[in-house]
């Protein structure tokens, strides 16, 4: 070793290269409180670009140059500083301080503690203070006091919109200036924001002032919708007055941006399994901090529960949607199984009360009573009608069974198509003549002269069929006519059913082929069903690799049912 | 329970009802059951359609009326029925399938309750009963 130790610590020289190597700040006040002695690592904390500059200021000047807070954000008092407490004599506990240069710039934390030095006689001589900047540490244990409290919020509600804005709440201050959580609701579908927070109110507005003007571009190669398609999360560690103005938006667009003070930000995608539902967004503002692979992480884990909220809400919607679609069918079944059980108990009755008051008459002959023919053929009719209408119920009923089941079998068989759908029409019409169906409604039906013919399950077909056209005729307008047209080419057969009626809206041309789906059109105006009539016709349709759709105008223009079936 | 006494089975006709309801079985059903007691039986196919008939001036001395019905349903044919000052008091008995709607019933001004498949009995005697009471 060239360098003697005891060398350096005889000259004041030795000893400031030393001090100026320790990281933590050191000063020296002396006891009238003027800073003495400053080391390099001190300089920043109080804003002060040299030593001398700093040894030469007066204390009011000092401290001008500095806002100082404790932990909560308080204006930390002057006196109770560990160095004015040591010059007073005391031994003062370090304490935790927040402290930022005044006007702008970086929030940092340090622990002070400050020791007395005393000469001979025991009095104050001067006191020593040192700075160890715990920013690292407190921003850790923030975020982590953040996640927490994140997750706790994220898994005490199935509501995942507020909880998001709970959430987005929770990591302002805690871990970024703004916070943007956007969610997809579903394939395919644009972001949509759920929450935007920042302490300020005026700045949440500014931004909601951004959004509406410039709203972001869904196509640019950055930014929350790129973040969300490519599942890649976007860091800016230092967002440059060139990237804003780089975004080509003009004047306007970069006076905002810059009023709400940017500087880096980033954005994960909330990923959950193999689906992409949304994307969270923290932004680097006035604290100034800046953003690097630490807060990613923090990021990170935020989406990985966030996502996981959103999951699990949509899936508890889902349950529950389905739940109600359940109870909604089972109330629609036993009203659609108990109309025709009332006939049939109705007329039993009936009958028991005519016989028996025939019986008891004084006129009456013993067991022998009369009852008008057409009466007890009405009723006998009814009652078989009825009958039947159950049995239709119940094998539709155990179709949706075996359909939810996948143990649908189909029982094939060599058919002419025209015939089967000639004993649709007449069931229908046999159906009018009960006065089924609006009046008036004329079918015209157009069959081709040659057979078509293919290997199908004639029944399940039949009933298919049956739905669609007495679909058409339950929803046609009165005095309408039903155009029913049966054609093959190209080794596929089509039946198409075009009516005048009441018409389906256009985004839900799909959903009446949805289990329990019915259009809102005919829910609303009462009309009884099990809305699983075209559910089932399209799996039987499907089975047979053919293929059914409805088409519409809309509301009050009447519909089109087409179905295709692969002939042979 | 039944009540014997002797009644006439046609011809006579004792009292006026009015059957609402969408179901073609279910107003023939009535409709006979109804007209064997000698009673007139007045059909509706939905809410509109009787109201119809009744600001049109047709009297009944009690409505039976069904819930799940198109364009008007049994719900919204009650209010009708209750905020019209020349049809307020017609009693009116519901008929439905799901008991669930039944204490709904009577808060929207149900005189009686007949459940499906409805009781010849019950029927006979809500009938009787309400019609009496007019």
């Amino acid at each position: 070793m060239g360098i003697d130790a005891q060398e350096i610590f005889r000259s004041r020289e030795g000893l400031d290269a030393v001090l100026d190597h320790v990281t933590d700040g050191v000063t020296v006040q002396d006891p009238a409180g003027r800073i003495v002695y400053a080391n390099r690592a001190a300089l920043p904390a109080i804003g002060f670009e040299s030593v001398e500059e700093l040894l030469r200021a007066p204390t009011a000047e000092v401290l001008r140059r500095f806002e100082l807070f404790d932990e909560a954000g308080k204006p930390f008092p002057l006196d109770q500083l560990p160095g004015r407490r040591a010059l007073a004599g005391e031994a003062p506990p370090p304490v935790i301080v927040r402290y930022r240069p005044a006007g702008a710039g970086e929030e940092r934390y340090a622990r002070v503690t400050a020791r007395p030095i005393r000469g001979v006689e025991g009095t104050v001589e001067y006191v020593v203070n040192t700075f160890h900047d715990i920013t690292e540490l407190k921003r850790g244990e923030q975020a982590l006091r953040f996640l927490v409290g994140a997750g706790v919020a994220l898994s005490t509600s199935l509501d995942y919109e507020a909880t998001l804005r709970t959430v987005a709440r929770l990591a302002v201050p805690a871990v970024a200036d703004w916070c943007v959580i956007d969610v997809v609701d579903g394939e395919g579908e644009s972001p949509r924001r759920v929450a935007v927070w920042h302490r300020d109110p005026a700045k949440r507005e500014l931004a909601a002032d951004l959004q509406a003007r410039f709203p972001s571009d869904p196509d640019a190669n950055h930014g929350v919708a790129e973040v969300i398609r490519t599942r890649q999360p976007e860091v800016v560690s230092e967002l440059t007055s060139e990237q804003i103005s780089g975004t080509g938006r003009g004047p306007e667009h970069e006076r905002l941006v810059a009023s709400l003070g940017l500087r880096s930000y980033i954005i994960v995608p909330l990923i959950a399994g193999d689906r992409t539902v949304g994307a969270i967004t923290l932004v680097a503002a006035e604290s100034g901090r800046r953003f690097g692979p630490h807060e990613l992480t923090i990021a990170e884990l935020l989406a990985r529960r966030a996502a996981l909220a959103v999951e699990n809400s949509r899936l508890y919607r889902e349950a529950e949607e389905a739940v109600k679609a359940r109870d909604s069918f089972l109330a629609m079944a036993a009203h659609e199984l108990l109309t025709p059980l009332t006939v049939v108990r109705g007329y039993s009755q009936g009958l028991v009360r005519l016989v028996e008051r025939r019986r008891d008459q004084p006129a009456a002959g013993g067991d022998t009573i009369t009852i008008e023919a057409d009466r007890l053929l009405r009723g006998a009719h009814n009652v078989d009608a009825s009958a039947q209408r159950l049995t239709r119920l119940i094998h539709e009923l155990l179709d949706i069974s075996r359909l939810q089941q996948g143990a649908l079998e189909l029982d094939r068989a060599q058919l002419d198509l025209r015939e089967l759908v000639g004993g649709v029409i007449d069931s229908a019409r046999g159906q009018q003549a009960e006065g089924r169906y609006p009046a008036g409604i004329r079918v015209r039906a157009s069959l081709p002269d040659a057979p078509i013919v293919g290997t199908w399950d004639g029944a399940r077909l039949e009933h298919v069929l049956f739905n669609v056209l007495d679909n058409a005729m339950k929803y046609s307008l009165p005095e309408t006519e039903i155009a029913v047209e049966v054609k093959a080419a190209d080794e596929v057969a089509s039946i198409s059913v075009v009516d005048q009626g009441i018409g389906i809206p256009a985004d839900q041309l799909e959903a009446i082929f949805e289990p329990f789906g019915r259009a809102s059109n005919v829910a609303n105006a009462g009309f009884p069903g099990f809305g699983m009539g075209l559910a089932i016709g399209r799996e039987i349709v499907q089975r047979h690799g053919g293929s059914i759709v409805a088409e519409s105008d809309g509301p009050g223009r009447g519909a089109r049912m087409t179905l295709q079936l692969p002939v042979g | 329970m039944v009540n014997v006494r002797p009644q006439p089975e046609r011809g006579h006709v004792t009292h006026t009802v009015l059957v609402v309801d969408d179901e073609p079985a279910i107003r023939q059903l009535l409709d006979d059951l109804l007209s064997a007691e000698g009673h007139a039986v007045l059909s509706a196919t939905d809410g509109r359609n009787a109201l119809d008939k009744l600001r049109a001036g047709v009297r009944p001395c009690v409505i039976l009326l069904d819930l799940m019905m198109p364009l008007l349903d049994g719900w919204q044919t009650a209010q009708q029925l209750r905020s019209d000052p020349e049809l307020r008091s017609i009693p009116f008995a519901v008929i439905a399938a799901n008991p669930r709607y039944e204490a709904d019933a009577y808060r929207m001004g149900a005189a009686a309750w007949l459940g499906k498949p409805v009781e010849i009995d019950a029927l006979l005697e809500t009938v009787e009963h309400l019609c009496q009471a007019a």
